[in-house]
């Protein structure tokens, strides 16, 4: 399931890219930071490394969309 | 002084009878928080006040429940002032409500709440001009961030004015002068990006909606059951620790207090923290305006099976507890799909019975534990949703349909978050010292008399006396007491189970495990939850929910057993 929601994040990011809306990057990268949060704190909890902890790496891109989308 | 507060659904009632009370009632970000009267008492520089939150409608038509108590409560009640509560940023919708008020003729003062929301769209509505045009006070509020209040109470204290607008007494020219109202008042310059139509693209996307709907719903299993677990694992060492310390004193009052009360309401405080990462989740969801997104995405499905987005709010809220969720169908104009919204209701499954899951899954299931906890999530709504198709099909025929509203995103208010989950909590807690406390004492009666040894109790009596009647699912005796207690609360389920200190990996299967949990699923709506149903619906559903529930379970379990042992 973990996969799952990298995969929904990762397709929103490409339908973003199609449909050329910045809503679906600001969205998916949304989305990957709170699931890279949650990977933490389960890994604090019981040791589990997931990938999900990568989602940290769209947080420049979350707050290059908020900034873009406010500016909008 | 008694004050009705009015308004139509989630314009912010409920916190602003908070900030003017001190109060501490459960806020939504979604219709139908409220579906009864709260009252809040306070005093406004030394005048005893007492307000009273009324449920939030969109007309005094009287169809549905909730604005029939409204109705009754402004023509029987005879408050001393109306506080109508509009949200600024859908000004005329609100103000046909407020026209209808003006026929009461009773002292109002109109509270303009959520302007802040409304300047962040554009819209800027002139205060002084709406006030003079219908003759009564206008305040302009924020009520999450406290805004306004001082000079709303300032207001109060004055007593408000009779309204002076001359309107017709019928539909059409209400309509018409609320948007006339609105033409000369309101005034719209689009600012910047509205951030609620830029989340509402994606969440409510054909094709991506669903797929991140699951993802957040994985997510809050995770954090419920994963992230919880150290937590579950200290109170289970604090209070095992103690049962054996005190058990092992000699006497017969220290053996009740250690195996039968520490132990019995420790078996259920264990689940405290998975309990309370649920709800926080919940809260978040529905304070942040998400959870009408997913009724919405969901409309299709919920039409499929013969009930309307209207249901699905009391069907995401018995995630929580059946009881406030069954409640909150009186939202629901059609009666029909009332009653089989109550009916599907006890399948959705509660909080109270996520200590079972986590028990049994933790056992047979340790390393996928939260998917498995999350498929008995999906399959109670699987069988809530076929069950409402077939009573909307043979029971309660009829057709129906609804008007959903949008709230807009907000950012959760912690004060609120925390007042959703701990009002909540609280109620598992009071159930600890209460239900959960006399069942420990009653178990650990049944379980020490007439002789010490289990086997020859009552409880053994008891269980064995049942036991054939489950005979084909292969549960011992044991399992089938803990259910038979479980009707009182679900808690009890796992409660049982560990004053009897039953061994459960070693007398059982997975695949009876799997069947106990969707017994334990399914069963039977616990007690408070029938005794809510009876309120509701009268006796005849109620005797209906208890057989149909009981039969559903006990067909699904033994086939999910059955078929479990097969592959």
């Amino acid at each position: 399931m973990n996969a799952f929601v990298l995969l929904v994040v990762a397709i929103t990011f490409l339908k973003g890219f199609i449909v050329r809306r910045k809503s679906y990057g600001f969205v998916a990268s949304m989305i990957a930071v709170i699931f890279a949060i949650l990977m933490t704190l389960v890994l604090l909890a019981v040791g589990s490394f997931s990938y999900g902890i990568l989602g940290y790496l769209a947080l420049p891109a979350f707050i290059w969309y908020r900034k873009n989308i406010e500016q909008t | 002084m008694k004050i009705a507060m009015v308004g139509n659904p989630n314009v912010g009632k409920t916190a602003l009878l908070n900030l003017l009370t001190g109060g501490k009632f459960e806020v939504g970000n979604f219709p139908g928080t409220t579906v009864e009267k709260k009252e809040g008492k306070t005093k406004i520089d030394g005048k005893d006040v007492i307000f009273v939150d009324l449920p939030g409608i969109y007309s005094l038509e009287a169809y549905s429940l909730d604005e029939k108590v409204a109705k009754d409560f402004l023509t029987n009640e005879n408050p001393d002032l109306i506080l109508n509560v509009v949200n600024a940023s859908n000004l005329e919708r609100n103000l046909y409500l407020t026209l209808q008020l003006v026929d009461f003729k009773i002292p109002m003062i109109l509270v303009l709440n959520m302007i802040d929301e409304a300047e962040k769209r554009g819209i800027k509505v002139d205060a002084e001009k709406l006030s003079k045009i219908l003759g009564i006070p206008v305040v302009r509020t924020v009520a999450v961030k406290g805004i306004g209040i001082k000079e709303l109470k300032r207001e109060i204290l004055k007593g408000g004015s009779v309204p002076r607008v001359r309107v017709g007494k019928d539909l059409k020219s209400k309509l018409e002068m609320a948007e006339k109202i609105v033409k000369e008042v309101v005034k719209v310059e689009k600012k910047r990006v509205d951030l609620t139509e830029v989340f509402d693209e994606v969440f409510m996307d054909r094709h991506l909606g669903i797929p991140i709907f699951i993802a957040f719903m994985w997510m809050m299993f995770t954090f419920t059951y994963t992230v919880a677990s150290p937590l579950t694992n200290l109170i289970d060492f604090v209070f095992s620790t103690l049962s054996e310390r005190i058990s092992s004193m000699n006497g017969v009052v220290f053996n009740l207090i250690g195996k039968g009360i520490i132990k019995g309401v420790g078996s259920v405080l264990v689940f405290l923290p998975n309990i309370t990462f649920l709800f926080i989740v919940l809260a978040l969801l529905e304070l942040s305006g998400y959870m009408p997104r997913a009724v919405y995405l969901m409309d299709r499905i919920m039409t499929a099976f013969g009930l309307t987005g209207r249901s699905v709010i009391p069907l995401i809220m018995g995630f929580g507890c059946n009881v406030p969720a069954v409640m909150a169908t009186r939202t629901i104009e059609d009666d029909k799909v009332r009653i089989a919204t109550i009916l599907v209701n006890p399948f959705i499954s509660c909080s109270a019975r996520l200590p079972i899951y986590v028990l049994f899954a933790g056992i047979f299931f340790p390393t996928i534990g939260s998917a498995v906890i999350m498929g008995l999530y999906a399959f109670g709504v699987a069988v809530a949703l076929i069950s409402a198709l077939i009573f909307r099909r043979v029971l309660l025929r009829g057709e129906a349909e609804y008007v959903i509203e949008l709230p807009p995103y907000r950012i959760p208010n912690w004060k609120n978050v925390w007042i959703l989950t701990w009002n909540r909590t609280k109620h598992f807690l009071q159930k600890a010292g209460t239900v959960i406390l006399a069942m420990s004492i009653v178990i650990w009666f049944l379980t020490n008399f007439p002789t010490s040894s289990i086997d020859k109790s009552y409880a053994g009596m008891l269980g064995r006396l049942l036991q054939p009647l489950f005979a084909p699912m292969g549960w011992d005796w044991q399992f089938v007491l803990a259910i038979l207690m479980g009707f009182v609360a679900k808690e009890v389920v796992v409660e049982t189970l560990g004053i009897l200190n039953t061994p459960i990996a070693k007398i059982m299967t997975m695949p009876q495990a799997l069947a106990f949990m969707v017994f334990s699923l399914l069963y039977m709506p616990c007690l408070a939850t029938l005794a809510t149903i009876k309120a509701e619906t009268g006796w005849k559903w109620t005797i209906f929910s208890v057989i149909y529930s009981f039969v559903i379970a006990y067909v699904l379990a033994l086939t999910v057993e059955v078929v479990a042992r097969l592959i």
